[in-house]
């Protein structure tokens, strides 16, 4: 018997704080979208694919268990576990090469990046093991924290960079309490809303950051 | 020594030359005024037409000048966040 949708935490708030990352998600892209169709900066196009790719992987997850409810069929359950893994696979790779592409750069990073997320969900659904889909993408976040701290200290910018470092590691504990909870079931209440919270918080810092930047200024 | 301009200020330097020179420079000038060899100008040029940041006009005399167009003036006053941007989130 599948569980109801939204078990756990009172549905209509979590359906709220998903409903907030989701819109805070892709305000990031769409603020972005002069920046990028001007500078064409292929930085700034995956920095915002991850945040696309957040939003769709928050929406799944909105959706998923809704879906998951309403039909319970094995083949219709692993085609959207597979969805959900490809798409957050594909906001935390998009994050990494945001940081890497000026040293592995190759006009063919975009179908690497695809392939690598598509093998990976592909792995994960057959095996059916959630707990790989976990230790796969705390490796790729426990490598974009390593990277971006590796980057503060060489720079010489090292404290403004050791605070975006920091902002990195702090969503790597938000993604994985928030994917934890998901596949575990293993925290109180109060934990898990806890958890929301501070997802929401860390993305709206985000925003706040692209907003500074990306507002129009007055002369 | 300068170091190496990187693709976004030479876009900008190209795009501030037409703007100071009236919005309308012949290529040859340009070029010059550029500080590129003339195989990686002719790279830059194609770029900024294909994706229409610049357009390359005939006079009445048939000779050949080139203006900014909208998307161009946008880029050299949004130039400055494009920057900090990519310098806030180190990308």
């Amino acid at each position: 018997m599948p569980r109801p949708p939204f078990f756990g935490i009172n549905p209509l708030l979590e359906m709220a704080l998903t409903l907030i990352v989701i819109i805070i998600c892709l305000l990031i892209y769409f603020r972005t979208k002069d920046l990028y169709e001007l500078s064409l900066h292929k930085g700034i196009k995956y920095f915002r694919f991850a945040f696309l790719f957040f939003a769709f992987a928050f929406a799944l997850r909105f959706i998923f268990p809704i879906t998951m409810f309403l039909f319970n069929e094995r083949l219709f359950r692993s085609y959207t576990g597979f969805l959900m893994t490809f798409v957050g696979m594909m906001a935390i790779l998009c994050i990494l090469y945001s940081l890497l592409w000026k040293k592995l750069d190759s006009k063919n990073n975009f179908y690497i990046i695809i392939s690598i997320a598509i093998i990976i969900s592909f792995i994960t659904t057959i095996l059916r093991v959630g707990f790989l889909i976990l230790s796969f993408q705390i490796i790729l976040f426990i490598l974009i924290v390593i990277i971006s701290y590796w980057d503060s200290f060489k720079s010489r910018k090292r404290k403004k960079y050791f605070k975006l470092s920091f902002l990195y590691t702090l969503l790597f504990f938000a993604w994985f309490f928030d994917i934890t909870s998901h596949f575990a079931f293993m925290f109180s209440l109060n934990t898990k809303l806890t958890f929301n919270i501070i997802s929401i918080c860390l993305f709206l810092i985000i925003y706040y950051k692209v907003y500074q930047k990306t507002k129009v200024k007055k002369k | 020594m300068n170091k190496k301009r990187d693709r976004l200020e030479v876009i900008y330097d190209i795009l501030k030359t037409i703007q100071n020179n009236g919005n309308s420079i012949k290529p040859t000038p340009l070029l010059r005024y550029s500080n590129l060899s003339s195989q990686r100008f002719t790279q830059y040029f194609k770029e900024l037409k294909e994706n229409n940041f610049i357009k390359d006009e005939k006079d009445k005399k048939g000779k050949r000048y080139i203006t900014l167009t909208d998307k161009g003036f946008n880029y050299l006053s949004k130039y400055k966040s494009i920057l900090e941007f990519i310098d806030e989130f180190h990308l």
